[in-house]
């Protein structure tokens, strides 16, 4: 689930960044993979972690805690920002609603 | 929570809507009324009735409630920034609207459709209309350049000085801000941690967001971001904390029950209707002042629904399909704290009971008593509704009437607080809606009309409701026309419900209540407003159904009163338990009038048999009876009560009831089969047992407009009772309204006693007969005439007037002797000299083969006189008016309906007169040697003036005759008259008043007078003897009025 820069369009040209899928829905279940996937490339992924919301159709409330809370850890421990990148229409909207941009980087 | 998916939510936003609209009609009538002058907090007001209406419909999917709403809203706010003044052109499409949007709200649910593009196209027009016009008391520029300056004026200073301090922690402009408050919304700050706000409701954030930007704007929104923590914690506790800067229309109420937040997590910032500042300091806690209450607001609105009663009607319809109530929470306080008591009290009471406490029972069942009785009204007051609601509607009504029939009517409303049952204000919508509909149709005139008959221009509409002995009375008074009674008259004649000589019987009273008479409705040109065909009858009726009664008094030139008794609830209602065969059944009190107890001795007199049909002689009045225990066709059981041992006993012998033998034919062979013919006999005879306690128990009821007696076994007692709705199987059965279950567990049915009454046929009769009654009165007074009926020959009936009869004789055919060709008999020493009528009349002959006859002894001058009939057979009250054209002929003065059968009256004097020129003769020179005096007779009945004249001229004097006192004394002004002969009874001048006028004269005060009139006794004589009348006489009793006048003459 987790890959090193890979030939995936959107990550093309930067390739120092560290990408996480974050995959269909994020809920409960899918937290305990994706905190895993951050611990295992934290050490790698230098000022800017990215997470890759394309093929993500839904965000429960606990996956965005978890985002958070990843993001948290991202920034206390030294990274400058954390990315969401591919952004379907759906979850722009709730970005937009809920003001992620506060506190992540967002590009569609 | 999309459209249909939270019923809850949609019961919430329908009850607030329809407060709202209720609310609105009055308001935008009384800011029509204040014209350019606007009450800043009404406008208001009415704008944001809209603008929560607009607000909830958006939320709910609602889309056409909503465009109307927003429409209505652009008017409003146009008036309220006062571009627009608030004149009729710009009122009634709003009212219009408003209407729309009540018929958009009720249809909600339903497949029903509504076009609303016209009424939005006329708002827009009206919202237009300050723009072109430029008269708006601001208006300087051009329309929409003011607009814009307006609306940066609109923009409260303070919103602008709030913003700093509370909307600083959000990322939102200040123009952004202003914008919002412009447009009318509040704005808010929503505290949620979102995933148990969530997850709680398994919503996904899209949901969430998407749910918020449908019921308004997220301005921004701030995510605690240093509670959520970072992944060191564990997962299991996550939170996510979550400030909204949320803008929407719906206010605070609607807000929590679609968020589904605590009201603490809910808090206004400003208010975008608000003009004031808004608070300098974001306190962080809800604005309202008491957070307990807005809880408690909540609570209420979730109170299980309330159902309601009978299908509404559709013109009760926004009042009536209310299936949720709100409830006070005290009231809810109340009855948990008595459901406790009640708790409290059976606990006392199992305590009691097994320690067989009879004393403590007693003070348990007490206290059971106290808590029932306050639970009963703690329950009742939840249903409790001010009569308010409903004289509310009347506002619009009476000002869209008025307006399209260029009336001007004041419309005063009073007692609007008084309450009843919630299912009584439903059914009361209807019929209050005609009656004011009548009013303003046709009681008030146009203003024209009105100052040519000296009134105010603008009519006067008083609703009012009080309460009254337990019971609420409504009054509809108008200061209109009045009903005309001719009018009534007319148009009954013209349905052929009545005849004239039926309705010349009625008092004007009586013609009034006609109305109510299914097809009358008075208006000559049926109008859209009320003449529609349904009328007074339906009004009656459904007023009936509710227990509820009706009167009209009017005055023609003055106005109408109708006044609406109605019972403060149909739930619980105080009856007469009554008994009969042993079965209970409780009638309802509002019903009664009194209760009649007719003693054993009394039964025959009072209680008379018309027909198949039994009558009371009630207070001047024939009272149509029901027996119930026929009407509910119960066996005839016979019960003695056995007074020593205090009970009643079913009677032992079944045969005594019928002594009369077998009708048999001439041979003795019994006709027909003997036993059915007995049993016949049986149930159709009488009854001739009286028990030891034979008194008759009468119960005087209303059912609407009729009134009848009801006998009954026994009374029991009076209670409240109850009521029980009947099972479907009964549903179909008129004479029972409910049920009530009793103290020992027996069921005693209500009785329904208007339904009684129809499945006895007494609708029609009563009226008929109730009108003979007050009509027998009336001609008891003045005309009413005792006859003696005979007949010769089966075929005829004679009446003679009993006035003239002095005695009657049977005889044998034997006794009549014949000498000198006339016939004759001994009589007390004497001679009589006997007639038949038919030697003078063409009548048929005596009968003399049965070996007797009758001889009626007439008293005729100074001599006695026998006139012969074959059988005479009773005596009759008769009060029928004479024909005095059809049957006359000599000896016959003419005929009269006596027992159904045509009569022919007998003119006595004029037989033996025929008969017995000579005498004629003699009894008037009896008189003619004394000076030919002059009598005056003042009669109104032209019967009687003739008679009275007839004898008088008869027995040797002049006459002069008047119809009334004022004649009498124009005849007394101008002819030497010797003796006044007075009726007492008449028209314009009566006889009382004549003789104090005669008595006050100069000229003729000395003058004797008489009178002469059929309401004889005491007190009628000592009136007459303190007017100066020196003589009492009844009339016709003709030789004594001839002494006396003789007497008056001599003396």
């Amino acid at each position: 689930m987790v890959r090193k820069s890979e030939s995936d369009e959107a990550t093309a040209g930067r390739s120092e960044k560290t990408l996480i899928r974050a995959g269909e829905i994020i809920d409960a279940a899918r937290c305990a993979d994706i905190k895993e996937d951050y611990l295992r490339l934290a050490g790698e992924a230098g000022d800017s972690l990215t997470i890759d919301l394309g093929g993500t159709k839904g965000i429960e409330p606990s996956g965005l805690a978890l985002l958070l809370a990843l993001r948290n850890s991202f920034v206390r421990a030294g990274g400058r920002e954390v990315e969401l990148i591919n952004l379907s229409g759906e979850i722009m909207r709730l970005a937009d609603g809920l003001s992620l941009g506060k506190y992540f980087k967002i590009t569609r | 929570m999309a459209t249909g998916q939270d019923k809850e939510t949609l019961l919430t936003f329908v009850a607030e809507a329809r407060e709202h609209l209720d609310g609105i009609e009055g308001d935008l009538m009384t800011i029509e009324q204040g014209g350019a002058e606007i009450d800043a907090e009404l406008v208001n007001r009415v704008f944001r009735a809209v603008h929560t209406i607009k607000g909830g419909a958006g939320f709910l999917g609602l889309d056409r409630i909503k465009e109307l709403a927003h429409a209505m809203e652009n008017v409003m706010n146009r008036v309220r920034k006062q571009e627009l003044v608030p004149s009729p052109g710009i009122i009634s499409p709003l009212l219009d609207s408003a209407d729309v949007l009540n018929k958009l709200i009720d249809a909600i649910g339903s497949d029903v459709e509504y076009d609303i593009g016209e009424q939005l196209r006329v708002l827009e027009m009206a919202a237009a209309a300050g723009l072109g016009e430029k008269s708006g008391p601001r208006a300087a520029g051009s329309g929409p350049r003011l607009m814009v300056e307006d609306k940066r004026e609109q923009v409260p200073e303070a919103a602008r000085i709030s913003s700093s301090e509370l909307i600083s922690r959000f990322a939102v402009s200040e123009l952004e801000l202003e914008k919002v408050i412009a447009d009318g919304s509040d704005i808010f700050v929503l505290e949620y941690d979102l995933v148990p706000d969530l997850e709680k409701h398994g919503k996904t954030l899209l949901d969430f967001i998407d749910e918020l930007n449908r019921i308004g704007k997220i301005l921004d929104s701030n995510i605690d971001i240093e509670s959520v923590g970072d992944l060191d914690l564990d997962s299991g506790r996550l939170q996510l904390p979550l400030s909204v800067l949320f803008s929407t229309v719906l206010d605070r109420e609607l807000l929590l029950s679609f968020t589904g937040l605590d009201s603490g997590k809910i808090l206004l910032l400003s208010s975008g209707e608000d003009t004031g500042p808004l608070p300098a300091a974001f306190i962080p806690e809800p604005l309202e002042p008491e957070p307990e209450e807005i809880n408690a607001e909540m609570a209420a609105e979730t109170v299980p629904a309330v159902k309601a009663g009978d299908g509404p009607s559709p013109l009760a319809k926004a009042v009536a399909e209310e299936a949720s109530l709100r409830v006070n929470v005290k009231t809810l306080d109340a009855l948990m704290s008595l459901a406790g008591e009640l708790v409290l009290t059976r606990n006392q009471h199992l305590q009691m009971v097994a320690s067989s406490d009879q004393h403590g029972l007693k003070l348990v069942s007490q206290r059971l008593n106290m808590v029932t009785a306050d639970l009963q009204e703690a329950v009742m007051s939840t249903r409790m509704q001010t009569i308010g609601r409903v004289f509310n509607r009347f506002k619009r009504l009476v000002h869209d009437s008025a307006r399209k029939y260029n009336k001007e009517i004041n419309l005063v409303i009073e007692g609007e607080e008084v309450e009843l049952d919630k299912s009584i204000i439903e059914a009361i919508g209807d019929p209050l809606t005609h009656l004011v509909r009548n009013a303003v149709d046709h009681g008030i005139e146009l203003p024209q009309e009105r100052v040519r008959a000296g009134k105010p221009a603008a009519g006067t509409l008083y609703l009012g409701a009080s309460y009254e002995g337990g019971q609420v009375i409504i009054i509809i008074e108008d200061d209109g026309a009045g009903i005309r009674p001719e009018k009534i008259r007319d148009k009954a004649v013209e349905l052929g419900l009545f005849s004239r000589a039926q309705l010349d019987l009625m008092t004007e009273q009586e013609i009034i209540k006609l109305v109510f008479l299914p097809g009358l409705t008075t208006a000559s040109q049926v109008t859209e407003l009320s003449g529609r065909g349904v009328g007074m009858d339906v009004v009656l009726s459904n007023l009936s159904k509710i227990g509820g009664l009706i009167n009209i008094d009017t005055q023609v030139g003055q106005g109408t009163v109708i006044s609406i008794k109605l019972p403060l609830t149909l739930a619980i209602i105080p009856c007469l338990i009554v008994s009969v065969e042993n079965e209970r059944y409780a009638i309802p009190q509002v019903n009664m009038q009194e209760m009649v107890r007719i003693p054993a001795a009394q039964v025959k007199e009072r209680i008379e048999r018309i027909g198949q049909a039994l009558v009371l002689r009630f207070r001047g009045r024939l009272l149509p009876l029901i027996t119930l225990r026929e009407a509910l066709g119960l066996d005839k059981q016979h019960f003695y009560e056995d007074l020593e041992k205090d009970g009643q006993y079913p009677a032992q012998r079944q045969m005594i009831e019928d002594r009369r033998g077998v009708v048999r034919d001439e041979l003795g062979r019994p006709i027909g089969d003997e036993e059915q013919s007995l049993k016949d006999k049986r149930a159709q005879g009488e009854d001739r047992r009286q028990s030891p306690t034979g008194a008759y128990y009468i119960l005087v009821l209303w059912a609407g407009e009729l009134q009848y007696g009801l006998i009954i076994d026994r009374v029991l007692d009076s209670e409240e009772v109850v009521v029980k709705p009947l099972g479907a199987h009964l549903r179909g059965c008129k004479v029972y309204a409910g049920a009530a279950v009793q103290g020992d567990g027996k069921v005693a049915m209500i009785l329904d006693i208007a339904g009684l009454s129809s499945i006895m046929n007494l609708t029609a009769l009563p009226e008929k007969l109730s009108m003979a009654v007050s009509a027998a009165d009336k001609m008891k007074k003045a005309d009413s005439r005792s006859f003696l009926l005979a007949r010769n020959s089966p075929r005829e009936q004679l009446a003679v007037p009993m006035a003239f009869v002095s005695r009657i004789e049977k005889i044998d055919t034997g006794q009549i002797k014949i000498t000198g060709g006339r016939r004759n008999m001994q009589y007390m020493n004497g001679s009589l000299p006997l007639v038949g009528i038919e030697e003078v009349a063409n009548v048929s002959p005596l009968d003399e083969s049965s070996g007797y006859c009758y001889v009626i002894v007439v008293r005729y001058g100074v001599r006695d006189v026998g006139v012969l009939v074959t059988r005479v057979f009773d005596i009759e009250d008769v009060s029928a008016a004479i024909d005095e054209f059809t049957h006359r002929q000599p000896g016959i003065q003419g005929s009269a309906i006596i027992r159904d059968e045509i009569t022919l009256v007998v003119d006595l004097h004029e037989v033996i007169a025929t008969i017995l020129p000579e005498w004629a003769a003699v009894s008037k020179s009896a008189v003619a040697d004394e000076k030919k005096a002059r009598v005056l007779v003042v009669e109104d009945s032209s019967f009687f003036r003739k008679k009275i004249t007839g004898f008088i001229e008869e027995a040797g004097y002049e006459t002069f005759v008047a119809r009334d006192g004022l004649e009498a004394l124009d005849i007394l002004a101008s002819q030497q008259v010797d003796v006044v002969l007075t009726d007492i009874e008449m028209p314009n001048l009566d006889g009382l008043e004549l003789a104090r006028r005669i008595r006050a004269s100069d000229k003729f005060g000395q003058l004797p007078i008489i009178a002469i009139t059929s309401v004889a006794g005491e007190s009628a004589e000592a009136k007459g003897l303190a007017a100066g009348i020196n003589d009492y006489l009844v009339k016709l009793e003709r030789e004594k009025i001839i002494e006396k006048i003789k007497s008056h003459l001599s003396g």
